[in-house]
Order: structure tokens, then C-alpha cells, then sequence
């Protein structure tokens, strides 16, 4: 008796996650298109096979109806998320978990290469990167020079700086940001105040990786 | 290209670049006014009514805010002046925790029973500084009063202050101006139905918009117009306080205050106006309003007013990279109650807090307020990143106050949001 009712109430969990499941695809058909639905499905399955996060790809494309963005654009928006998932897969190993592929994807986007992730991976080889690779997007979507705000994140991640310091530096550089400071400079200033990392030599950056793809405007 | 055509595509490319990232939206509001109490003629009599329709369109660009908006009564019979004002102002200039900005207004008046109208114009430097909860402005300026064969320019000055405790907002303010008389006008150039600024109509109109306008709003002071008090100048202050909350669904907007003169009857005023938005875009609104006619000689009118608002949202909902300004809200924080995480954030001057991202299928989720003017909501979340963007009034969706930013696969920017 006991394993028809936990057989019972597994179905019902399942019928309830496909009801909500189905209430999102009907969302999106209804906002998108049938075509454009059945796209970003695709992508979502392939994600699934590959062992990457398909919810990130379904909240791309909800994100896109919720801005009234027209579905051909939502379908390329899913496509560029799509690629930017496998590729942090790629640089960060079949170890990485969802949140370190959703912040890898995000760094990707942001203009990080795959051999700068696998850098801060390697860094890092016992502790997630998800922290890191978000602060480095936050500071480049502040306006820290792409290459700039690469360096700084590695440098105080080698130094040992944990995710609560890495915190703190983002959000003093947000602050003196918001006061006025130039970008590129205030997290040279802040840097120095991680613990850990020594004084830079005239202010510069050690290059510990490789030249970062042209920076972001 | 000549010179001439150069000059315009400058122009235009100038006037995009300003304009880019910006907010466009309108308002419109029929009213109903009927007077009751003791009003004088000019407002045509004791039990006079009118039909007023007043639009308005507001712009919020990266670096001007502006509002402006008509009173016309489409009727004949009907008592009460055309109006037209119009209202720019810079955005803030930070500057060792001041901000600084400059305004400029103007106000055309056509009075029912005056063949010709009077205007008004004045800029005012400003400076003020604000927390999530208060703030204090301070503004001088230069006003030009124009009439019917003669116009005066006369300095004003204006302090200011609000706070917000418990859900209701308030504020006060002092202007003062100094009035030259010089002019031998008709009596009847007094009927202007200028008085206080109607903050009414500002305070639901795409909120951003509202609160760049009506926290330091420009107080031109009083029209004037003073033939029996001969050659002589005056100092004219006007005392302002309003009070705002939501009670019941409803916003409650209270305005009171005085023009005070050193030589004439004191000519106070106020309104209490409830609102009741049925949809996002269309609210009804009626209320009681004493309003000065001619502060001078002390003439008012008390008005019952009922009324329809209607919105037209504008631009698409896109996200600005701007940040809330530091006295909407700060402080968002993500916290862990076993299965549940509670996402919260200070904005005591909101009246309404949205959340959506992917921790809610992006659909907008109402944050609710608990005592101490932090918003909060719960929801189940697995360990991840998540996007985030929140909302106050209706306004703008933008990444919540304090969290690291990124950009999603639409170009836009969110709020970054990790959950462990």
C-alpha cells in the first residue's frame, strides 16, 4: 500500500511539473509563434542532452516576451545564450556546476574568452568560480575596461581573496563609480585593499593571461 | 551638405543622443469641478461648475526630465482659464554628495473674463541631498512675470524638505519673492486661477517624471497684480506641505498651504484628492480643493472636484543602465529561510514594488511592505544565478540597487542575482 501511494504521488508531481511546463510553452507560443516557440524548444532540448541548463535558455526566451521583443529576435537571443553556455562548458569542465555555467555564459557574453575562463578554473580548482565570473561581468558592464577588470578579478582570486572579499572590492568600485571615479581607475585603487594582493608596480596589471578579445565600448 | 542642413543633422544627432535610453508618456484627465461656499465673480458665482480637460506629456530622458500640460475648458459657458505649463529640468549633478540641477518653467494663462492673458517664466538653481527616507532642497532663481502692458523680473528663493515614515510621505516648503508693484491693470487681471502648482496631476504620471518634478518643484510665487497697493515692494512667501499615502487601495494626496505677504491678507489654500487606478493606465479621482484666485486681494474658490486619468505607457519596458536614484531605494537583499528565499529592498517612497526574472518565469511579482518601508517577497529557488530586475510605481524595470549588473543576451542590463 505504502508504494502505490508514494507511486501515486510521485505521478501527481510529475503531472503538476508538466502542467507548468506546458503553461510556459503556451506562453511562449502565444507571445512568439508557434515557429519561434518550437525553436527555442529545440535549443532547450539540445541544452538538456548536453548536460547544460535549459532553464537559463526558457528564461532568455520568457525574458523576451516580457519585453514585447518580436520572436525571430528572442530565437537569436536563445541561439547566443546557447552558445555561450556550451562554450563556459568547454573552458570549465564537465565538473562545472549550473551556477558556474549560467555566470560562465554570462562572462562570455560579457566578451571573456574560453581560455580566460579555464584560467580562472584553474585558479580556483576547489572552489566555484560562479562569484568571480560575476563580479568580473559586473565590472565590465560598469565600464571597466574588459582586459582591466579580467586581470584585477585573477590577480585577487590568485591572491587567495574569497567570494566575500571579491564582493566588498565590487561593491566599493561600484560606489566610488557612482561618485564619480573613472571606471578603470577605481578598481586599480580598490584592488590594492583586497587581502592578499600586493601593490602594483606603477599601477599596472601583471599579465598573467592572454590579451582579452576587443574590449566592450 | 550646406551649412544649414549640417547644422540640423547636428542638431537632430545631438537631440538623439540626449534622447536615447528615454521615457515618453502621457496623461490625460477630465475633471468636473463644481464651486460651492462663498466665491466671488470671477470664478463666476457661487455654485458655478466646470469641465475641465487637462493633458499632459512627460519626458524622462539620461539628462533632462520634462512636463508639460494643459488646462483647457472646452466649453463656452463654462468658467475657467486656459493653461499651459511647461516644466524642464536637468538631471543631478553629484557634487561632494549634493546634487545640483537646473530647472526652467513657464505658464501661459488666457483668464475667462480677461481679453489678453498673463505668463510667467523663471529658472531656478537647485541643490539638495536625500537618503532613502529624507531629504532637503534649496533653490534661487530669477522670475519674469508678464501682463497685459507691463512685465517684472524678481529674484525668489526656497527652502524645502520631506521625509517618509510609515508608508506616508511628507513634505514641506518655503518661497519667497519679492513683488514690485508697477502695475495700473485692470482689476480684473487678477483672475488668473494661477495659484499653487496642481502637484495633483504630477504625483501618479509616470512616477520618475513626477518625483524629478514635484520633490524640488520651481514655486514661481505669486501672480502679480496689486493696483491698490500703489508703488511700494512687498515680500510675498508662499508656506507649502503635502502629505501621500495609499490607504485602501487608494492614493491619498493632501496639499496645504498659504501665500503670506507683508502687506496684504494672508490667502491660504489646500486640496485633499483620492485616486483609485482600476487598471495600470486609467484611475478615477475626485476630491476638495480651495484654490487662491488672487492672493493679493484673497479671493479663492472651493471646489468639489470628480475626474477620470488615463496613461498611455511609453517607450517599451526596456531596462535603463541608470541606477534607482539613491533616495528611491537601496539596500536589496537575498536571504535563505530553508526552501524559501526572500528577496527584499528599501524603497520608502514607492507605493507599489515589482520584481520579475527568472526566479519568476519573468512574469512581475507584487513586493509587499512591512512596517519599516522594506519591500519583500519569498519564493522557492534552487541554488543559482538568477537575472533580477525590479520596478517602482509602474515606472521603469531596472537592475535592484546594490547587486552586480550584467548583460543578457538582449543587450540589456540586469541584476545578477546568486543563490546558495
Amino acid at each position: 500500500m505504502n508504494l502505490r501511494v508514494a507511486w501515486f504521488v510521485a505521478g501527481l508531481c510529475i503531472a503538476g511539473a508538466a502542467r507548468g511546463a506546458r503553461a510556459q510553452d503556451a506562453r511562449l507560443v502565444s507571445a512568439l509563434g508557434a515557429p519561434a516557440a518550437r525553436a527555442v524548444q529545440a535549443y532547450v532540448d539540445s541544452a538538456g542532452a548536453l548536460g547544460l541548463p535549459g532553464g537559463g535558455l526558457t528564461g532568455v526566451a520568457l525574458e523576451g516576451v516580457s519585453r514585447h521583443v518580436p520572436g525571430p529576435r528572442v530565437v537569436a537571443a536563445v541561439a547566443s545564450y546557447f552558445g555561450a553556455l556550451r562554450t563556459a562548458q568547454g573552458a570549465l569542465g564537465p565538473g562545472a556546476n549550473e551556477a558556474e555555467l549560467s555566470a560562465g555564459a554570462g562572462a562570455v557574453l560579457s566578451g571573456m574568452t574560453p581560455a580566460q575562463l579555464a584560467r580562472f578554473k584553474s585558479a580556483r580548482t576547489h572552489r566555484s568560480v560562479t562569484v568571480p565570473l560575476v563580479v568580473v561581468a559586473d565590472l565590465i558592464a560598469r565600464g571597466v575596461p574588459g582586459d582591466t577588470a579580467m586581470r584585477s578579478v585573477f590577480l585577487a582570486v590568485k591572491s587567495g581573496a574569497g567570494d566575500a572579499d571579491l564582493s566588498i572590492l565590487r561593491e566599493r568600485v561600484e560606489s566610488d563609480i557612482r561618485a564619480g571615479a573613472p571606471a578603470g581607475a577605481a578598481i586599480l585603487s580598490r584592488l590594492t585593499g583586497v587581502p592578499g594582493v600586493a601593490p602594483l608596480v606603477n599601477g599596472h596589471l601583471p599579465a598573467i593571461v592572454p590579451p582579452m578579445s576587443p574590449d566592450r565600448p | 551638405m550646406t551649412g544649414c542642413r549640417r547644422a540640423l543633422v547636428r542638431t537632430a544627432l545631438c537631440a538623439g543622443s540626449l534622447l536615447a535610453g528615454s521615457q515618453l508618456g502621457a496623461q490625460g484627465m477630465l475633471r468636473s469641478a463644481m464651486a460651492f461656499g462663498t466665491v466671488s465673480e470671477q470664478a463666476g458665482g457661487p455654485g458655478a461648475a466646470s469641465l475641465f480637460l487637462q493633458p499632459a506629456l512627460g519626458l524622462q530622458a539620461p539628462y533632462v526630465r520634462a512636463l508639460f500640460r494643459m488646462q483647457a475648458t472646452p466649453l463656452a459657458r463654462l468658467h475657467g482659464p486656459q493653461l499651459f505649463d511647461g516644466a524642464v529640468r536637468t538631471g543631478d549633478l553629484q557634487f561632494r554628495g549634493v546634487q545640483l540641477s537646473l530647472a526652467a518653467r513657464v505658464e501661459a494663462t488666457q483668464p475667462a473674463f480677461v481679453r489678453d492673458g498673463y505668463g510667467r517664466a523663471g529658472v531656478e538653481l537647485q541643490a539638495g541631498t536625500s537618503s532613502p527616507a529624507q531629504g532637503l532642497s534649496a533653490g534661487i532663481g530669477l522670475r519674469r512675470t508678464s501682463m497685459p502692458g507691463a512685465s517684472v523680473n524678481a529674484p525668489t528663493a526656497r527652502v524645502g524638505g520631506w521625509f517618509r515614515r510609515l508608508g506616508i510621505s511628507f513634505s514641506g516648503e518655503v518661497t519667497a519673492t519679492q513683488v514690485t508693484n508697477g502695475f495700473g491693470a485692470d482689476s480684473n487681471a487678477g483672475a488668473s486661477g494661477g495659484g499653487p502648482v496642481d502637484s495633483l496631476v504630477l504625483s501618479r504620471f509616470r512616477p520618475d517624471v513626477a518625483r524629478a518634478l514635484a520633490d524640488t518643484p520651481i514655486v514661481l510665487g505669486p501672480p502679480v497684480s496689486t493696483p491698490t497697493l500703489g508703488a511700494r515692494a512687498l515680500m510675498a512667501t508662499e508656506a507649502r506641505f503635502t502629505v501621500a499615502s495609499r490607504v485602501a487601495g487608494l492614493d491619498v494626496d493632501a496639499v496645504g498651504g498659504a501665500f503670506l505677504f507683508s502687506s496684504a491678507r494672508n490667502a491660504p489654500y489646500g486640496s485633499i484628492t483620492l485616486t483609485r487606478w482600476l487598471t495600470s493606465d486609467a484611475a478615477i479621482t475626485g476630491g476638495l480643493v480651495q484654490r487662491v484666485l488672487d492672493p493679493v486681494r484673497g479671493t479663492s474658490v472651493r471646489m468639489a472636484m470628480l475626474g477620470i486619468r488615463m496613461a498611455v505607457r511609453g517607450s517599451p519596458q526596456l531596462p535603463s543602465v541608470d541606477a534607482f536614484p539613491a533616495d528611491a531605494a537601496a539596500g536589496f537583499r537575498v536571504e535563505r529561510a530553508s526552501a524559501e528565499v526572500h528577496l527584499s529592498l528599501e524603497a520608502p517612497g514607492a507605493r507599489t514594488v515589482e520584481l520579475q526574472g527568472d526566479a519568476t518565469d519573468w512574469a512581475p511579482v507584487a513586493m509587499t511592505r512591512d512596517g519599516h518601508d522594506r519591500w519583500t517577497v519569498a519564493l522557492r529557488l534552487r541554488p543559482g544565478v538568477y537575472y533580477i530586475l525590479v520596478r517602482l510605481d509602474d515606472g521603469m524595470w531596472r537592475p535592484p540597487p546594490g547587486v552586480p549588473r550584467g548583460v543578457d543576451p538582449y543587450e540589456g542590463t540586469v541584476g545578477v542575482v546568486v543563490v546558495d
